[in-house]
């Protein structure tokens, strides 16, 4: 595959994915649409691990081969189809499926072109907290947060407004209805380097008329942040 | 003993009473507490064996405080196989502006329709007279007698997660969104009509593993956070007096104190009750007809003589004719509650991304190929 070729990893019912891979299209790019079964059923992989580099090729069933010459990978994987053995033991069934996982997530992890985002150990599309530990995290590095509570009389004002949405992709954040000033976007791009997510969606409480942050999501909605973030994700891809 | 029904057989007062329920449960900021207990559940009661008994503790717990709040209150189920069209199919019974509300706006996704137009929802801009389908997936899976390659219909409702989007379709905050509890009450149903359907096989276990799986996957583990606990899922526990509760405990629905409306008989009072409503709104010459049981015992030459010719029938048939007297019997299996001004504005779902030609074609194409890949059997080569 060329450097112009990626994959973006989704299931079926993943519109913004789908979505992406038409703008991408649109732009030249060559997208091959992966979903998670076929990651595991009939596949090989390959991985050859030295003290220098790591290589790995992916077969698939219907006969292509992801190599290293892969461009880039969005990856939007958020759950794996259970396997089970030929041996019909649960416990064997268990341990193939845990296997899989490791082996993807050392794929994801160890391919050198970008991936948006990497998996991290416990979770396939990248980076997940709690809110709690979200506006912990968030609040080191100086943005304002929702207050959190966790006594019996846990506050419900924050599901009283719409939370407003702010996209990040890379360096860039896109801020449709400018709440945020600037210097809450390098903030906000602080937040997502120390998470390693590449690309998220950051939710902020604007009731009072000064944004709190709320949470983080690694499954941006693509099409809510239209040709600026295309473009983005084109120079992340491109530029790593 | 409640009954859980498919949310097109509820009656208006069924919905409205379910709406309002969860929404005083949020005004009594109990609601959000659920929301944080699947966020802390993430790596435990999802992608494992335990996803079943985990969401059925978890929405059983959930319909008991609504129940504490108002006890007529059930959990409905929406089967997201099927489109939950009246019975014209001019209308979705489930996006509607007295239940679910409707889809997001294409713009950014805000729900701003029904009951819950104020908590801040968003939604896909879906189409409100599709569905995310998945039935064939689904019914594979049912047939077989296993428990590992049941629960893999985790996977088809993943597909109506992410089909509705938004707030439901992002696995960390989905009970946010209040259609959550009824696509877990369809997974419940699943899981109940499973085991109703092959519980006489030999060497059926209606969970799987017995043991040696992960913490909190087996049959007799504890599981969290109900057990109090902070490992293995490093959450802050919302349990205050800790209690085991194992997915050995939730093997019968029966014994949970509910019922489902397809496969229990403990649903069919409610549904005499609703036959005693159409009775009593059958014009009165149709009351007065024999039972049935009686007529068989009449003589052949008595029973006869009740087939009266049109000119001798009652003056108040004759006058409506038999077509209206139909229409009288059909209401109340039809449509009975749907009222115009309660019509969601259809409007919002004609232009979104899902009505994209290349989305849809993209999605088929993926389809096709996951069809292939299966071949009608399920994943066991890695």
């Amino acid at each position: 595959m060329s450097l112009r070729a990626i994959c973006i990893l989704c299931s079926p019912e993943d519109k913004h994915a789908l979505w992406l891979a038409i703008q991408l299209r649109a732009r030249e790019w060559q997208v091959e649409l992966i979903q998670p079964e076929e990651l595991l059923i009939r596949s090989g992989m390959q991985l050859r691990i030295t003290s220098g580099q790591t290589e790995s090729i992916l077969h698939l069933a219907r006969g292509m081969t992801i190599d290293n010459q892969l461009g880039g990978v969005i990856n939007r994987l958020f759950t794996l189809p259970p396997l089970h053995s030929e041996s019909g033991r649960q416990a064997d069934s268990l341990y193939l499926e845990e296997e899989w996982r490791a082996a993807l997530v050392a794929w994801l992890a160890a391919l050198d072109c970008p991936v948006l985002n990497r998996p991290t150990g416990v979770s396939l599309y990248g980076t997940t907290m709690s809110d709690a530990c979200w506006r912990y995290l968030a609040m080191q590095t100086g943005l304002a947060v929702y207050p959190w509570f966790t006594s019996s009389d846990f506050a419900v004002a924050e599901e009283n407004e719409k939370p407003v949405q702010v996209l990040v992709a890379g360096k860039h954040v896109i801020d449709p209805q400018k709440i945020l000033s600037s210097k809450m976007h390098h903030k906000i791009v602080t937040l997502a380097v120390i998470s390693q997510l590449h690309l998220c969606c950051v939710e902020f409480d604007y009731s009072t008329g000064s944004p709190r942050l709320l949470r983080l999501d690694p499954l941006l909605p693509f099409a809510a942040g239209g040709d600026t973030l295309v473009t983005t994700i084109e120079a992340m891809l491109t530029s790593p | 003993m409640g009954c859980r029904k498919n949310l097109t057989r509820l009656t208006m007062a069924e919905r409205q009473a379910f709406t309002n329920a969860v929404n005083q449960l949020r005004a009594d900021g109990e609601y959000n507490k659920f929301v944080e207990q699947h966020q802390g559940a993430m790596g435990h009661g999802h992608g494992g064996p335990a996803f079943f008994p985990w969401h059925r503790e978890y929405i059983l717990r959930f319909e008991r405080a609504l129940q504490a709040i108002d006890s007529s209150v059930n959990l409905p189920y929406w089967d997201w196989t099927v489109e939950n069209l009246n019975s014209a199919g001019t209308e979705s019974l489930i996006w509607r502006n007295d239940f679910m509300g409707g889809p997001g706006a294409m713009s950014n996704g805000s729900m701003t329709t029904g009951p819950f137009s104020d908590w801040g929802l968003r939604r896909n801009a879906f189409n409100i007279f599709a569905s995310p389908g998945t039935g064939g997936t689904i019914a594979t899976r049912m047939a077989s007698s296993n428990y590992t390659t049941f629960r893999q219909i985790e996977g088809p409702h993943g597909a109506a997660h992410v089909w509705v989007g938004g707030d439901v379709g992002n696995p960390t905050i989905a009970p946010r969104d209040p259609v959550f509890w009824l696509i877990h009450a369809n997974v419940d149903r699943l899981w109940s009509e499973w085991i109703r359907q092959h519980q006489g096989e030999a060497g059926f276990e209606p969970f799987l593993p017995l043991s040696g799986g992960p913490t909190g996957h087996n049959l007799n583990d504890t599981m969290w956070p109900w057990n109090g606990t902070t490992n293995p899922f490093g959450m802050l526990p919302w349990t205050v007096s800790p209690e085991n509760v194992h997915p050995a405990d939730l093997l019968d629905h029966l014994a949970l104190g509910y019922a489902y409306d397809t496969i229990d008989r403990e649903c069919r009072p409610i549904m005499k009750a609703r036959l005693k409503d159409l009775k009593d709104r059958q014009p009165k010459e149709l009351k007065e007809r024999l039972p049935k049981e009686t007529k068989d015992r009449l003589p052949k030459e008595l029973a006869a003589k009740e087939r009266l010719p049109k000119e001798l029938a009652p003056k108040e048939v004759k006058e409506r004719g038999p077509k209206e007297l139909k229409e009288i019997r059909e209401v109340p299996l039809g449509d009975p509650f749907v009222r115009a001004e309660l019509r969601p504005d259809l409007s919002e779902a004609a232009f979104d991304i899902n009505q994209a030609g290349d989305i849809t074609d993209l999605q088929d194409e993926m389809q096709t190929r996951q069809a292939n890949l299966l071949g009608g059997r399920n994943p066991t080569d890695g």
